[in-house]
C-alpha cells in the first residue's frame, strides 16, 4: 500500500509548542498526508476548522487563550460549529485524572499521551477511521459515546433510548413513576 | 409523584460523514498499520531527534533559571515542555522525572500552596543529568525517576493526606 491512500486526508494540528507542532507535521507528512494545517491555540483552530474542513484534529490540552478542552467544547456544542462530529485526538502530557475526565466530558474522541510514539499515533488515527464512535446527545453532553465497553455488572441508571430498544413499552414512555 | 427521565439520544456512527469512505477505509487502516508506514514515520522522528534533544536541553536551562528565580509557575511550564518532548526523542528518564515535577507543582498550585525547594531542586538536577547524559540506555535514570516519584507521593501525602492525582 503506498502513501497515496493518505493524499486527500486533511489534518489540523493544534499545539502551542512549535517544536512539537513541527514534529507532528513531519510525522503526518511522512505518512503521505499532504494537507496538514497548523495552529497554536484553540481560538485560531476553530476558525481553521471552518476554513479548511479537516477530516480529523490533533490537539494539545494546555494552550492559551483557548485550551484543548474549551476548543473541543466549542466544536461539539458551538451554535456555529462547522463540524460537531469531527474526530478529535487529544495529545497531552496531562495524565492527571481530573483533566483527562474534563477533556472526555468535553467530547474528545481519543487520547494520546505524551511522550508520543509513532506506534500509538498510528493506532489512534487507525481507530478513528476503523471504528468511528456513536455520538450521544443529552441534556448536558454532546460528543462521542463515552461507554467504551459493555459492563455486565453495571448498576447505574439506564437512560438511553437504545437501552430500551427491546422494551418498547418503556422506550415510548419517558415518564416513569 | 412523577419523575422525568432524562432523554438520551444515541446517534449511530453511520449517520454522520466518515473520515474515510467505504472500501477506502479498510485500505487506509491497512496502510496505517503497515511496516512501511511505521518505518516512514520513525524516520521522520529520527531526522529531528538531534535538533529536538538540543531543544530539550534549552528547556532544561530555562527550568533551572525559573527555579533559581523561585518561580513555580514558570518552572511548571518548562517541566511541562520537557515531559512533552523528551520521551519522544528518546530521553525517557528525563521525561518521566519532568512529569513527576509537573504533578508535584500542579497539585500544590491547585491548592494554593508553595513548593518544597529541596524536592524541586532534586528533580531539576535529575532532569538535567538525564538529559545531558542521554543515559536512557542505562537503568539509572529510570531508577531515579521511580525514587523521585515516591518522594513526591510521600510529600503530597504528608501535606494533604492525598496521593498525587
Amino acid at each position: 500500500m503506498s502513501a497515496a491512500a493518505f493524499d486527500y486526508l486533511k489534518a489540523l494540528v493544534v499545539e502551542d509548542n512549535t517544536h512539537m507542532r513541527a514534529l507532528l507535521r513531519s510525522l503526518l507528512h511522512a505518512l503521505g498526508m499532504k494537507q496538514v494545517y497548523e495552529c497554536a491555540d484553540g481560538a485560531t483552530a476553530y476558525n481553521e476548522l471552518r476554513e479548511r474542513k479537516p477530516d480529523f484534529v490533533l490537539t494539545d490540552l494546555s494552550m492559551a487563550p483557548v485550551d484543548g478542552i474549551e476548543f473541543t467544547r466549542m466544536v461539539r456544542t458551538g451554535q456555529d460549529s462547522p463540524n460537531p462530529y469531527v474526530p478529535i485526538i487529544m495529545i497531552t502530557g496531562h495524565t492527571e485524572r481530573p483533566r483527562v475526565m474534563a477533556a472526555r466530558d468535553a467530547g474528545v474522541t481519543e487520547f494520546l499521551a505524551k511522550p508520543i510514539t509513532v506506534q500509538n499515533l498510528l493506532l489512534r488515527i487507525a481507530e478513528i477511521v476503523d471504528r468511528p464512535r456513536a455520538f450521544v446527545r443529552c441534556e448536558n453532553y454532546f460528543g462521542p459515546d463515552r461507554r467504551r465497553r459493555r459492563d455486565e455488572n453495571y448498576t447505574g441508571p439506564w437512560r438511553r433510548q437504545d437501552d430500551f430498544k427491546d422494551d418498547l413499552a418503556i422506550a415510548d414512555d419517558l415518564e416513569v413513576r | 409523584m412523577f419523575q422525568r427521565r432524562r432523554k438520551v439520544e444515541l446517534i449511530d456512527a453511520k449517520s454522520y460523514p466518515p473520515v474515510v469512505r467505504g472500501a477506502d477505509a479498510a485500505h487506509f487502516v491497512s496502510a496505517l498499520k503497515s511496516e512501511d508506514a511505521s518505518r516512514r514515520a520513525n524516520r521522520a522522528v529520527l531526522a529531528r531527534t538531534g535538533q529536538l534533544r538540543d531543544v530539550v536541553l534549552e528547556y532544561v536551562a530555562e527550568l533551572e533559571e525559573a527555579v533559581r528565580a523561585g518561580d513555580d509557575a514558570a518552572a511548571f511550564g518548562e517541566a511541562h515542555d520537557i515531559r512533552g518532548l523528551a520521551g519522544t526523542v528518546g530521553l525517557v528518564a528525563a521525561g518521566h522525572i519532568a512529569n513527576g515535577l509537573c504533578l508535584y507543582l500542579d497539585t500544590l498550585a491547585t491548592r494554593g500552596q508553595g513548593s518544597d525547594r529541596t524536592v524541586v531542586l532534586l528533580h531539576v538536577e535529575a532532569i538535567a543529568r538525564a538529559a545531558h547524559a542521554e543515559d536512557d540506555a542505562t537503568r539509572l535514570g529510570g531508577k531515579v525517576a521511580v525514587e523521585l516519584a515516591m518522594l513526591v507521593a510521600r510529600k503530597l501525602s504528608d501535606k494533604f493526606n492525598i496521593a498525587a492525582e
